[in-house]
């Protein structure tokens, strides 16, 4: 009996404590939330200047890479702060004083161009980590810009561990600036940085929405050609290794929009020589053309992803113009639709590394700029308020956006420049100044 | 044989049931104060905590309003509390210097007459500035919401999230509209960024929206990663003043940020 009771007593007490335990869990439980991942702190970069000697023959030239140098940095505005200082003693001796000088809470990296007889040296250190990352001997000194934007790349590389837009190019359409050919396009190229501008055709045609191959020695764009009897819009391929152009496709309509296959040997572009605009693969080599959309809808401006798997397009399948992708691989393969507002979109663009597509919409009597997730969830306004903004292009490195506005013109119909800001939509400003009517800037790859 | 029987003379049963009885109080007793000092002692365990995660509403209706650019220059709303104090203060200096001009006792009636309308005059300027005022600062909040929860221009009907709780509690909601604010402060260094570490920080809040202590439950092991996560909460403080009915769960620090999860 006694025995009895003590079981039933314990038995009890097990219940009771695991009950109350529960209900005071129940009562007590801490909430975790999640902070997410952090936003970045701009990391600051002293550009530093020494001089051996003011009678160094360099002295000018190495105040010229500097600032171009600096210049390529300051489009990475938004990731870094850039300080600039002349001192005017020598390098020598000075490294273990100037981390002493330095602290990592002030600057991160430290960067020190130095004459050395008629060489220069280029020096970055991390000054959190107090060591060398970059160090380059300049024998023969020279200020030529693509020189320097390869210097820049290559400290942009070890501070950054990847590659930077310092090398990438813009190509763009644009009327002649004066003369009784000013209603005429031809198609140019420029450095990132609005610099080193080439004409490259010169049909005396309208040449429109050029694109880079993969390997971006060839230009592929659309020519109304003025000469011609058939008033079409003809696709051309420009080599820019032996400075011609050869027709790739000429048939009945339109033959635009075309960019390059991700292994550059075909293209993707609207034909609508059946009567409706869709959009077709076409086999640089064989010349064998393959349907890509079949819709009563017009499909028009193609863009694809690096890997080549996914291809954006816009549509008037819904009734007005919006933002589709699909597989490239096959027919109206997995067609998706990823805009839904907006009251005529335009010119979807993929970024790098798929996961973004920036076009254009209509609003407000002007387009403006907007980026899209491709899941469709997440839709950012990049522009707002100054003239009509088109025809976006993601740099190779996904931080730039180049694209058309009207936004310094004066008049009824401004000039329409090509502008340059970064990702998040802070602009930078016009690379093509002077240039009238630019149109379709694509950055190389 | 005859079987012997032995009768039981021990306690009886309603001896057992007393003691048994008693012994139970004193152990709930005793489970409570072992309860209570374990938790004021020691920290909470992790597989003790529920995730509150956030389910987002989303339905595009129409293209967003704000550029990013925009929405970032944002600001929170200043506190209105010094400017009160500075406006009391310019009501006595004028009061004294009007005091000065008049002579004593003829002219104070006149004076206190007068003293109650500029009084109220001012109340009611107070109070519509005041208003206007809340008004403000009702609409920068709602802009606010907006830049924290991108750019979304109606609440909608589809549901996006791994955990689709449509009507949070009013505890939960609190911690996501705090952690919102954390998150605006939450910044870190390039050679932070890339390391994949976390730290957990329990939140205890007063009454009035202050934070009343931060402590990490787990750190990251880097000292600068800890700090900075310290930083953003104490940046992000005073929070709003929590309801009467939440106030005692944010005091004993019922909930815990982790950064990044």
């Amino acid at each position: 009996m006694k025995n009895y009771f003590y079981i039933l007593f314990f038995l009890n007490l097990i219940i009771d404590t695991g009950f109350l335990h529960g209900q005071a869990q129940a009562q007590d439980q801490a909430k975790i939330v999640a902070v997410g991942e952090a936003s970045k702190v701009k990391d600051k970069i002293l550009f530093d200047f020494y001089v051996c000697a003011k009678s160094n023959p360099n002295l000018a030239v190495a105040k010229e890479i500097r600032e171009i140098m600096r210049n390529d940095f300051s489009f990475y505005r938004h990731i870094y702060s850039i300080f600039t200082s002349d001192q005017e003693s020598s390098f020598a001796g000075l490294v273990d004083s100037k981390y002493q000088a330095l602290n990592s809470d002030q600057v991160f990296y430290w960067i020190a161009l130095t004459c050395d007889g008629s060489k220069l040296n280029l020096v970055a250190f991390n000054v959190r980590e107090r060591k060398e990352i970059f160090r380059q001997v300049i024998s023969n000194p020279s200020s030529d810009r693509s020189f320097v934007h390869k210097l820049s790349d290559g400290l942009f590389k070890a501070i950054a561990k990847r590659n930077s837009v310092f090398l990438s190019k813009v190509v763009f359409s644009a009327a002649e600036v004066w003369g009784p050919r000013k209603s005429m396009k031809e198609i140019y190229t420029m450095d990132f940085d609005g610099f080193n501008m080439k004409k490259i055709t010169n049909h005396k045609g309208i040449a429109i929405s050029p694109a880079f191959s993969p390997d971006n020695n060839k230009i592929i764009y659309s020519l109304i050609d003025s000469k011609s009897r058939i008033k079409n819009v003809a696709l051309h391929e420009f080599n820019l290794l032996t400075g011609k152009s050869i027709k790739v496709s000429d048939k009945v309509g339109i033959n635009s929009g075309a960019i390059y296959t991700s292994d550059g040997r075909g293209v993707y572009f609207t034909l609508s020589y059946r009567g409706n605009a869709d959009i077709y693969h076409l086999d640089l080599g064989t010349k064998l053309e393959r349907q890509i959309t079949n819709n009563r809808a017009e499909d028009v401006d193609p863009s694809i992803t690096s890997d080549g798997r996914l291809l954006t397009f816009l549509s008037n399948r819904p009734g007005n113009a919006h933002v589709y992708t699909l597989n490239p691989s096959g027919m109206e393969s997995q067609v998706n639709r990823v805009s839904f507002v907006g009251q005529f979109n335009a010119t979807p663009r993929f970024s790098p590394d798929g996961k973004e597509i920036i076009f254009s919409s209509w609003v407000d009597q002007g387009f403006d700029l907007y980026r899209l997730s491709i899941s469709g969830n997440s839709l950012i306004r990049l522009t707002k308020n100054f003239g009509s903004n088109e025809d976006p292009s993601f740099s190779p490195d996904g931080e730039f956006i180049v694209f058309t506005s009207k936004r310094n013109g004066r008049g009824v119909d401004p000039d329409q420049k090509i502008y340059i800001m970064n990702r998040d939509g802070d602009i930078l400003g016009a690379l093509t100044p002077k240039m009238p009517l630019c149109t379709s800037p694509r950055f190389s790859n | 044989m005859i079987a012997s029987f032995q009768i039981y003379k021990g306690p009886s049963l309603w001896f057992y049931i007393k003691r048994s009885i008693l012994l139970h109080c004193e152990c709930i007793l005793l489970f409570f104060f072992i309860t209570y000092v374990v938790s004021f002692f020691f920290d909470q365990k992790v597989e003790d905590m529920d995730y509150l995660k956030q389910a987002v509403r989303v339905d595009l209706v129409e293209m967003p309003k704000y550029t990013l650019e925009e929405l970032r220059e944002l600001k929170p709303v200043p506190a209105k509390e010094d400017k009160m104090q500075e406006t009391k203060e310019e009501v006595s200096e004028e009061d004294k210097r009007e005091d000065l001009s008049k002579s004593e006792e003829a002219e104070l009636e006149d004076l206190m007459q007068k003293l109650v309308k500029k009084g109220k005059k001012k109340n009611e300027a107070i109070k519509e500035k005041l208003e206007v005022d809340k008004l403000k600062k009702e609409k920068l909040d709602k802009i606010n919401q907006l830049v924290l929860s991108g750019n979304k221009i109606l609440e909608g009907q589809q549901v996006e999230g791994d955990q689709a709780q449509y009507d949070l509690q009013e505890f939960d909601r609190y911690v996501l509209k705090m952690t919102e604010n954390v998150r605006r402060y939450w910044q870190l260094p390039s050679y932070l960024q890339g390391l994949k570490v976390k730290c957990r920080i329990q939140v205890y809040i007063e009454l009035d929206g202050k934070l009343r202590m931060a402590k990490i439950i787990e750190s990251s092991g880097q000292t600068e990663f800890d700090e900075r996560a310290l930083a953003a909460i104490k940046q992000a403080t005073p929070f709003e003043v929590p309801s009467e009915k939440i106030a005692p769960k944010l005091l004993k620090g019922l909930f815990i940020l982790g950064f990044p999860l």
